[in-house]
């Protein structure tokens, strides 16, 4: 009896210790699972912000195994990560990072759902290092771990700044590098959310709508409510405007420069007759632009869809695209020697689509591939675009410096001289008035930095003598043969300078050929630049459009998420008739409208059935040139003038952003236009407003662990 | 005299078993405690790498490549009674490309260090981590470590 109530007990105590044993060790070893899962959410954090710093730009979409070594392996899949940690034991432990709002391709997020890596919780991370305006961190509580338009926005992510959200997990995890994710709701959880910010950023670049490094000019045509106006559309940011030179506002309505914001320039002075609001500041040489150089701007990809360099021509007589393998220089020499060559039928890239007669449609990033003879991209119409109304027959009341636009027509004696093949390029033909000896006028030929086909003449009168005079000087037949040829004149190698005019050497202007035109012998081609569009196509992820050198654009250029960009001029003529805007997201690169290394010129002339108008021109976004800015709206002899509106941020740098604003000696801003209307819009800027140091540091200014949904 | 011949072996096998239950229980008391200690020296020296205390263990540490500290050069822990040994190692994170990640070409900065803590209590170092009738006495705790300021909490 004694021995079996001993053996009761006895057994009693070694239940109990082998049921305790177990769950003490069980309990141990959930408490290192909950630890390695955070360190894996630790690990993921430090991976982030490697990959961060090392790109500004970073949102896990690398595409590809970043890490493929035998204790730690990542991967990205368009925003989404997924690293494995391999403890000495060979024990995996897995982070999680999640950037993509998995809501189908762009969208939200700008980015195509990951085709490996899906990430299911709610915990989005947002690189707003760059964004320009705070950024909301959205949950991700749709249908299948998605965000949408109404899902929750629990905070805001700063400027310069970036949440991390790393889900870690631990223990009996089935994942491998071969299949990264494992099987779902396997380990311990823990889920690290930081918010790192760039310390120590300093002052921000002062904000404007509108830089140059030199002076700004505006004409506007007198009339009521023709004037530039300067808005912001954000109300905590100063709607302001720089110049480190000097800004002009000629014409317009009796006040023409309507804001309450500010205008900097180099001394303190706005030449404009301007409202009562406004603030004078002085723009200092070191004051910094906003710096956007190549490398940080989104550009086709030159291994996707490309589209030959050359020139394509619209015919009217086929209503097709007619390709020419040359620079537009060489084919409006080529095209007047050769009026009827029809080329080659243009062959277009999928991302390029023919929707009517004239239009195209641009549905992807499209590269320009250089070939052996051009790297410029030039579509026009067969009889090309004016860029202003042709000369008058007498030339009377041009102002100094307009283009008689080789429409000199000369005859006897002065022949050799105008025509001359030994006449250099940049000659000067100066004229003096035969009985006195005083200079009248002289003719410049200027091939207009190799824009234009042909040299041109340029009338310039001299000194004091009024562009009435000179140019009666010129033309009058009565006054012949009081002119001569000065021997002041430059360029020429003919021996003659003393020649005079007589009545067999009969001058004229001849009137019909507007500057910018090509006319090619004997065609009459109707179609016009208001015939034409080309339609950008990225409702959602930006369709980019680059160029290894210029881009020449005839007609309308519209479209929501368009980008331009070339590594030399961007040149659209016939502009207008609708609006392009970029895509005004977080990322910087979304935001820019037009990028050129070299000048950006708009016209938006056009000359339908002989009937010359101006179309207003709206664009959305960032416009940044390393050269001059021109707009060319309205002209003193056409009645229609149009108008310019831009929605964010224009940047006439003057050279290299990497370098001092106006380092080129450009940076000019023109426009001619019945109403400028420039509305500062920080949020296309992106992280123009500052430059990220190199090397920047990322400090936490939150730190959540242990996050539940 | 049979019966109590079973018994004895009965109650000799049942201590047998309580006392290997009880060397169990010992084991996961200790778990804690070592659990802790592995925390808190990973997260003491990479501090001291990140605030470089003492002067030079932050050049020391990116410029390791395997073992980076050892007990027996470091210095042994004992806490609650329980000596601990250690190896730290810390190796540069390679890019899938071959180069450091995080980097160009390797240059400081911005690289990434995966640190290896192996601990070991009751001696059992050169055993690999066992002991008989304990089992493993070893912990690992492994973390990622970019080269800049450390994102701890504030």
């Amino acid at each position: 009896m004694i021995s079996i109530v001993l053996s009761v007990v006895m057994a009693m105590f070694v239940g109990a210790a082998l049921s305790l044993g177990p769950a003490h060790l069980g309990a141990g070893a959930l408490t290192i699972n909950q630890l390695d899962a955070q360190r894996a959410a630790e690990s993921g954090v430090e991976y982030g912000l490697s990959q961060l710093r090392k790109n500004p730009d970073w949102r896990g979409n690398e595409n590809r195994i970043t890490v493929n070594s035998p204790d730690l392996f990542v991967q990205e899949d368009n925003g989404n990560v997924v690293g494995l940690v391999r403890t000495p034991s060979g024990e995996w432990s897995q982070f999680k990072i999640r950037f993509n709002y998995q809501d189908g391709s762009g969208n939200g997020d700008g980015l195509d759902d990951p085709t490996l890596l899906r990430v299911d919780n709610p915990f989005v991370s947002v690189n707003n290092l760059r964004g320009g305006v705070p950024a909301e961190v959205p949950r991700a509580d749709g249908a299948g771990w998605s965000v949408t338009s109404t899902s929750r926005r629990p905070y805001t992510c700063p400027l310069w700044s970036a949440c991390l959200a790393v889900e870690g997990r631990a223990g009996q995890l089935d994942a491998t590098p071969a299949n990264p994710l494992g099987s779902p709701g396997r380990g311990t959880v823990r889920t690290v959310e930081t918010l790192c910010q760039v310390p120590d950023m300093g002052e921000l670049v002062d904000d404007a709508g509108t830089m140059a490094a030199r002076e700004m000019q505006v004409s506007l045509p007198p009339g009521k409510d023709h004037a530039v106006t300067v808005t912001s559309k954000d109300k905590g940011r100063l709607a302001s405007v720089r110049s480190k030179a000097s800004i002009n506002v000629s014409g317009g309505d009796t006040v023409n420069y309507v804001s309450s914001g500010e205008v900097a320039t180099s001394d303190r002075t706005l030449n404009a007759r301007y409202t009562s609001g406004l603030s004078l500041r002085q723009e200092k040489p070191i004051d910094p632009f906003y710096q956007l150089a190549w490398d940080q701007v989104k550009t086709a990809n030159p291994a996707g869809k490309t589209l030959d360099a050359g020139v394509y021509v619209w015919w009217e007589q086929d209503k097709a695209l007619h390709y020419y393998d040359m620079n537009y220089a060489d084919y409006v020499q080529h095209i007047r020697n050769n009026p009827t060559d029809p080329g080659v039928p243009a062959v277009l890239p999928s991302s390029i689509k023919p929707t009517s007669n004239y239009d195209l449609q641009i549905v992807e990033s499209t590269y320009v591939k250089a070939t052996a003879t051009t790297d410029d991209l030039s579509i026009i119409t067969r009889t090309g675009a004016p860029l202003d109304v042709p000369p008058p027959p007498a030339a009377g009341g041009r102002a100094a410096t307009d283009s008689i636009a080789g429409d000199v027509m000369a005859s006897g004696d002065l022949v050799p001289v105008l025509t001359s093949t030994n006449q250099a390029n940049n000659g000067q033909l100066d004229v003096i008035d035969s009985a006195t000896g005083q200079p009248v006028f002289s003719l410049a030929w200027d091939n207009l930095d190799g824009q234009l086909a042909d040299p041109q003449a340029r009338f310039s009168p001299v000194g004091n003598v009024s562009e009435y005079d000179a140019t009666r000087f010129f033309l009058d037949p009565s006054l012949y043969p009081k002119w001569q040829i000065a021997s002041t004149s430059t360029g020429y190698v003919q021996a003659s300078s003393t020649v005079t005019m007589n009545a067999a050497s009969t001058m004229r202007v001849k009137s019909g050929a507007a500057p910018g035109t090509i006319n090619p012998p004997g065609i009459s081609d109707q179609v016009d630049a208001s015939d034409l569009k080309i339609e950008f196509k990225g409702d959602q992820s930006l369709v980019v459009l680059s160029s290894p050198g210029d881009l020449r654009l005839t007609g309308a250029v519209t479209g929501k998420g368009g980008s331009m960009t070339a590594a030399g001029d961007i040149r659209l003529v016939g502009v207008g008739s609708g609006q392009l805007a970029s895509l005004p997201t977080g990322d910087q690169g979304d935001g820019v409208n037009l990028y050129a290394s070299g000048n950006v010129f708009l016209n938006s002339m056009t000359a339908k059935n002989g009937t010359y108008g101006f179309r207003d021109v709206h664009f959305k976004g960032v416009i940044y040139t390393w050269g001059n800015f021109s707009a060319h709206l309205a002209s003193p002899a056409v009645r229609d003038a149009g108008s310019l509106k831009l929605e964010g941020t224009l940047i006439a740098y003057g050279g290299d952003p990497k370098q001092a604003p106006g380092s080129n000696g450009r940076g000019a801003v023109s426009v001619q236009a019945r109403e400028v209307d420039l509305k500062f819009d920080p949020s296309y800027l992106g992280g123009l407003s500052q430059v990220l140091p190199a090397n920047f540091q990322l400090k936490p200014i939150s730190w959540n662990t242990d996050l539940k949904p | 005299m049979l019966a109590v011949g079973l018994l004895s072996i009965v109650l000799l096998t049942l201590v047998a078993l309580t006392i290997s239950t009880l060397r169990s229980n010992q084991k996961a008391t200790l778990l804690g405690p070592a659990t802790q200690v592995a925390e808190t020296l990973l997260s003491q020296r990479i501090y001291q790498v990140e605030n470089d205390t003492p002067a030079g263990t932050r050049a020391a540490f990116w410029a390791a490549s395997g073992v980076w500290l050892d007990s027996t050069t470091d210095g042994q822990i004992v806490n609650g009674g329980v000596t601990y040994d250690y190896v730290i190692y810390a190796n540069t994170v390679l890019d899938s490309s071959g180069v450091p990640l995080g980097t160009a070409a390797g240059e400081p900065g911005n690289r990434v260090k995966k640190v290896d803590l192996i601990l070991w209590w009751y001696d059992t170092r050169a055993q690999q981590g066992t002991r008989k009738g304990m089992g493993k006495l070893e912990l690992q705790a492994t973390k990622l470590v970019n080269e800049s300021d450390p994102p701890t909490p504030p």
